[in-house]
């Protein structure tokens, strides 16, 4: 086995020819089909929307630091927390890792020079931006303030939320395009030995989560459109003074919406088991488990969301029936979990930066799941409902799991994607602002909420305002945290140091190819003749060679058949 | 050993952030609160809060539990099995089934004895006991009426002690959602239609005498509960907040008895104006989503239909009983349709009060 070994002080070589130098000029950003391309313009793009969101969450807290006005009026704090939730969930959170992360890998991943339909999925990113520049006509035109849940009658009768569902309705269509390219591209372009089983996880999140999207969003599709007709021809199906019903948009809301909580977690599971697996040097402890947990959550998903209406006026047999099945969701959670520790043991663990977000999803994650067992306690959800014991369940999971498992997949896959690695003491110091700030913030949320603060409160009691300015503190420090990540980032951009193929050791396919990869992703097909995992049969080619063209890793790929 | 995997120093970044996590947590649960140490939940102060929080903190104590043990596995093998050099090679772990089968098993089987003790106490919540003393609440944006037997209203609540009170809810605009957390009962108010709850709060919070009588006596009675909306219902949804009294069954019926007697002085109407309408309306000119009343009295009005109309009697009466019919021009056609909402004499003493606001 001949290895070259890079001498310390020795630079990598660069590569020549790869994606991002392969066409030149902004135009052939805008109308590539490549695969990788589209992912960087999604990643560009949901951090933008990151950024618009979180500066208005950093507005939000601002004006919860004191009890009354802080720094703005009501109506002017009810616009800004309903434009946050709706920027954070239908333009960021969902596209963030499947069509960022997801879209650059999933062909490299499974050996593929693209997804199946690669014009689609450029229509897929157009589309999204239409939802994208629909929503900030939306925000910027005045005066959405209902809420990410946009609940009838208020929407209907008070204020003008057609722009706001016309964009969550336009990017509901880039979700099920993406989903279905995805679906699509996992079952019929995978390379030849690419057996199911042998599917690294990250692509088993990415396939659940694809089918939940396919088809989930049509619901949110029609309810958004019910919604514009309701407003503005008066159908009368949901505002009770034409004869609707009010808790039916709740079950429409939550049939989509439930789901849609998947959307957002299960890519992010996916990015945690290859971090664990990398990062541990094993194999994932139940593969199986964890693969087939995805599937039975997708399937089990959709029969849930009555969970959000215990209080809402739906009968005690629904509710009762709501709560198990909740309750039967919240076990292949915890199945997850305990695999992904157990990948640690007797593994070979490197504390580097995506290792160290994994880490904290762990923690965090756990947290945001038991409080979801907390919440799906029939009795004590009369009482949490609509608290901010909710508001911190939520932003556990969904910050404190998909964000972070965005950020580590991110550093992860940071040196594949642009061939330069990121300052590793900046990531760190990163990692722990926000660790330390997310929990500042939203820990003492759950106290608030089990004290009965309710949410979506401009004004508060003065028993709580101590604990308000205390998670007005963390919002800083964890606002900080994100910039020294962003930071960390450019600086990479700039100063990074070339990397190898397989910087991290890694044993999945995308580690084979150069880092950029080339435009066609690899230069041979490469057969797959070994599981995602297998640390002993891919031993050898650990030590990393570095030229990356995969070459010397038999008996891992061997010259294509072609 | 490459410094590249020495994962000490993290680690003792971690752990101080562990350890400072944990003061924090320490400190922010016993922080005094208004002068009394919190935990988790707020007081418990009617007959099912107990129920609510034997759940609450069972869970709780799983949750400590396993997340302990989640963490402890990782700070172990993070510090047992760290990577010495990039050559390391790691052991293949066989899979062990027993070991799975009992992940699978222990907490599908825990999870259904809290399914079993949450669904249990709810549908105990749920039936309301015989004998339950109704009243009537009606949500809007943005307050609360409350109607009793008599035929009395109230804008904050007022219940009897050791009682149970059943609410009868229903709401004249959008969604609304009546929750008092000391009482742990929460549903949402829908229009067109009724939701019920109801509660028992054994505690008296006041004592209720003939208004000039000073013989309170405040010890042995418990701290007034606040009443909140839960659901979303537009810009004023947090002033929604109300007082929650409890009061033993002979001041309670004095109080009620009081209550059907309507004050219509300029001191009564202000009393109406600052439950009722200040939500949306100013005495002293500040703007609002109202016009002022500051000098509203005798001027004349531009309104839309109609042109000018002087703000009289029957312009103040039509204006709160139905105010889409003229509206005033330069605002929304946004104000609350009183019908039902109010008394004939509250609306003549809120007419004793506008004259008062030149
Ligand atoms: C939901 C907010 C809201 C509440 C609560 C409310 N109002 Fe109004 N009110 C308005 C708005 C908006 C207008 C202006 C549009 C109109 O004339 O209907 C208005 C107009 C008026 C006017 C006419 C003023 C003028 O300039 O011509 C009167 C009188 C009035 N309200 C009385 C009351 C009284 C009395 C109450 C309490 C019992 C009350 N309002 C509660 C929103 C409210
Ligand atoms: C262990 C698994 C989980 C369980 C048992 C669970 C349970 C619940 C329950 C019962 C509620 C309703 C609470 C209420 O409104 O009263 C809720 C709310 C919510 N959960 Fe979870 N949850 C779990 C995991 C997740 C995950 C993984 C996500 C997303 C990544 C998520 C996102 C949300 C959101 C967004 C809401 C609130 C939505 C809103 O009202 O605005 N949950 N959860
Ligand atoms: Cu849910
Ligand atoms: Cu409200």
């Amino acid at each position: 086995m001949s290895v070259t070994m890079i001498e310390p002080g020795q630079t990598m070589p660069a590569i020549e020819h790869h994606y991002l130098n392969a066409e030149k000029g902004i135009k052939s950003w805008l109308t590539t089909v490549d695969h990788k391309r589209i992912g960087i313009m999604y990643l560009i793009s949901v951090v933008l929307f990151f950024a618009v969101g979180g500066l208005l969450a950093v507005f939000v807290r601002l004006e919860l630091l004191t009890p009354g006005r802080t720094i703005m009026d009501a109506a002017m704090y009810n616009r800004v927390f309903s434009a946050h939730g709706i920027v954070m969930v239908f333009l960021f959170i969902i596209p963030s890792i499947p069509a960022s992360l997801g879209n650059f890998l999933l062909p490299i991943m499974i050996g593929a020079k693209d997804v199946a339909f690669p014009r689609l999925n450029l229509a897929s990113f157009y589309i999204y931006w239409a939802g994208g520049i629909l929503g900030i006509i939306g925000m910027l035109s005045g005066a959405v303030d209902t809420g990410w849940t946009f609940y009838a009658p208020y929407s209907t009768t008070t204020t003008t939320v057609v722009w706001m569902t016309l964009a969550v309705f336009v990017a509901g269509f880039s979700s099920i395009l993406t989903g279905l390219n995805f679906v699509v591209t996992i079952h019929k372009m995978r390379a030849p030995g690419m057996t199911w089983t042998r599917l690294p996880l990250f692509l088993w999140g990415i396939y659940a989560t694809a089918i939940i999207q396919v088809l989930a969003t049509p619901v949110i599709g029609i309810t958004m459109l019910l919604l514009m007709m309701e407003k503005l021809i008066g159908i009368g199906i949901f505002d009770p003074k034409l004869g609707g019903d009010p808790v039916l948009y709740q079950h429409f809301f939550w049939f989509y919406s439930h789901p849609a909580v998947y959307i957002m977690i299960l890519p992010a599971m996916g990015v945690i088991s290859e971090l664990m697996a990398t990062f541990s040097r094993q194999k994932i402890f139940g593969y199986k488990a964890i693969a087939l947990s995805s599937m039975a959550i997708a399937l089990v998903s959709f029969l849930v969301w009555g969970h959000h209406m215990f209080v809402a006026g739906q009968s005690e047999v629904a509710a009762i029936i709501f709560s198990a099945i909740t309750y039967l969701v919240g076990v292949p959670t915890g199945i997850k979990v305990i695999s992904w520790v157990g990948t640690m043991y007797k593994g070979s663990i490197s504390l580097r930066a995506p290792m160290i977000y994994a880490q904290m999803f762990l923690f965090l994650f756990t947290i945001g799941g038991l409080t979801g067992i907390m919440l799906g306690s029939l009795n004590v959800d009369v009482h949490l409902h609509d608290t901010y014991y909710v508001v911190a369940h939520f932003h556990y999971v969904m910050m404190g799991g998909t964000v972070i498992a965005f950020l580590g997949g991110l550093h992860y896959w940071w040196p594949k994607m642009t061939g330069k690695m990121y300052n590793e003491s900046l990531a760190k110091w990163a990692a722990g602002l926000i660790f330390i700030g997310f929990n500042v913030t939203f820990f003492t949320q759950f106290i608030l909420g089990s004290q009965g603060m309710p949410r979506r409160y401009y004004d508060y009691v003065p028993e709580y305002a101590s604990l308000h300015a205390f998670s007005t503190y963390g919002s800083w420090i964890l606002g900080l945290g994100l910039l020294v990540a962003f930071i960390c980032f450019i600086h990479s951009l700039i100063k990074g140091e070339q990397v190898g193929a397989d910087p991290w050791g890694g044993t999945t396919l995308e580690w084979l190819t150069t880092s950029p990869p080339d435009a066609h992703n690899f230069k041979r097909v490469p057969l797959v003749t070994r599981n995602p995992y297998d640390y002993d049969a891919a031993y050898d080619d650990l030590l990393g060679d570095g030229m990356g063209d995969g070459a010397s890793r038999t008996p891992v790929v061997s010259p294509s058949r072609s | 050993m490459t410094p590249k995997h020495n994962n000490n120093r993290t680690m003792i970044g971690v752990l101080a952030a562990g350890i400072l996590a944990i003061i924090y947590m320490i400190y922010v649960m016993v922080a005094p609160q208004g002068g009394h140490i919190q935990g988790w939940t707020p007081r418990a102060s009617s007959t099912l809060a107990e129920g609510t929080d034997w759940v609450f903190n069972f869970i709780n104590y799983w949750n400590y539990l396993f997340f302990i043990g989640v963490v402890a596995a990782m700070g172990y093998f993070i510090y047992k099995y760290q990577r010495k050099s990039d050559s390391d090679r790691t052991e293949k772990v066989k899979d062990s089934i027993a070991f799975e089968m009992f992940w699978v098993i222990f907490p599908t089987l825990l999870v259904m004895v809290v399914f079993v003790l949450g669904a249990r106490d709810y549908m105990g919540q749920r039936v309301t006991p015989k004998n339950v003393y109704e009243i009537q609440a009606t949500a809007f944006q943005w307050g609360w009426t409350f109607t009793y037997p008599n035929g009395g209203t109230s804008d904050s609540l007022v219940v009897p002690a050791n009682q149970p009170v059943r609410m009868v809810m229903t709401s004249n605009d959008v969604l609304h959602s009546f929750y008092i957390p000391d009482f742990r009962v929460k549903q949402d108010v829908i229009p067109n239609r009724f939701t019920y709850v109801w509660f028992n709060a054994p505690k008296p919070t006041l004592k209720y005498n003939r208004p000039n009588d000073s013989t309170l006596t405040v010890s042995s009675l418990d701290r007034k509960h606040i009443l909140h909306c839960t659901e979303y219902c537009g810009t004023s949804h947090s002033g929604m907040d109300r007082n929650v009294q409890v009061m033993a069954y002979n001041d309670f019926e004095t109080w009620l008895e009081e209550l059907t007697k309507v004050d219509e002085s300029a001191e009564g109407g202000k009393k109406v104006f600052e439950s009722k309408c200040q939500s949306c309306h100013s005495a002293d000119g500040t703007p609002g989503i109202g016009p002022t009343w500051k000098g509203l009295w005798g001027s004349n009005r531009s309104v839309s239909p109609g042109g000018a109309v002087p703000a009289d009697e029957n312009y103040i009466r039509e204006s709160i009983l139905n105010p889409g019919a003229k509206v005033a021009n330069g605002f929304p056609n946004a104000m609350t349709n009183f019908t039902g909402l109010i008394k004939d004499g509250e609306i003549k003493a809120i007419i004793e009060y506008m004259k008062t606001l030149k």
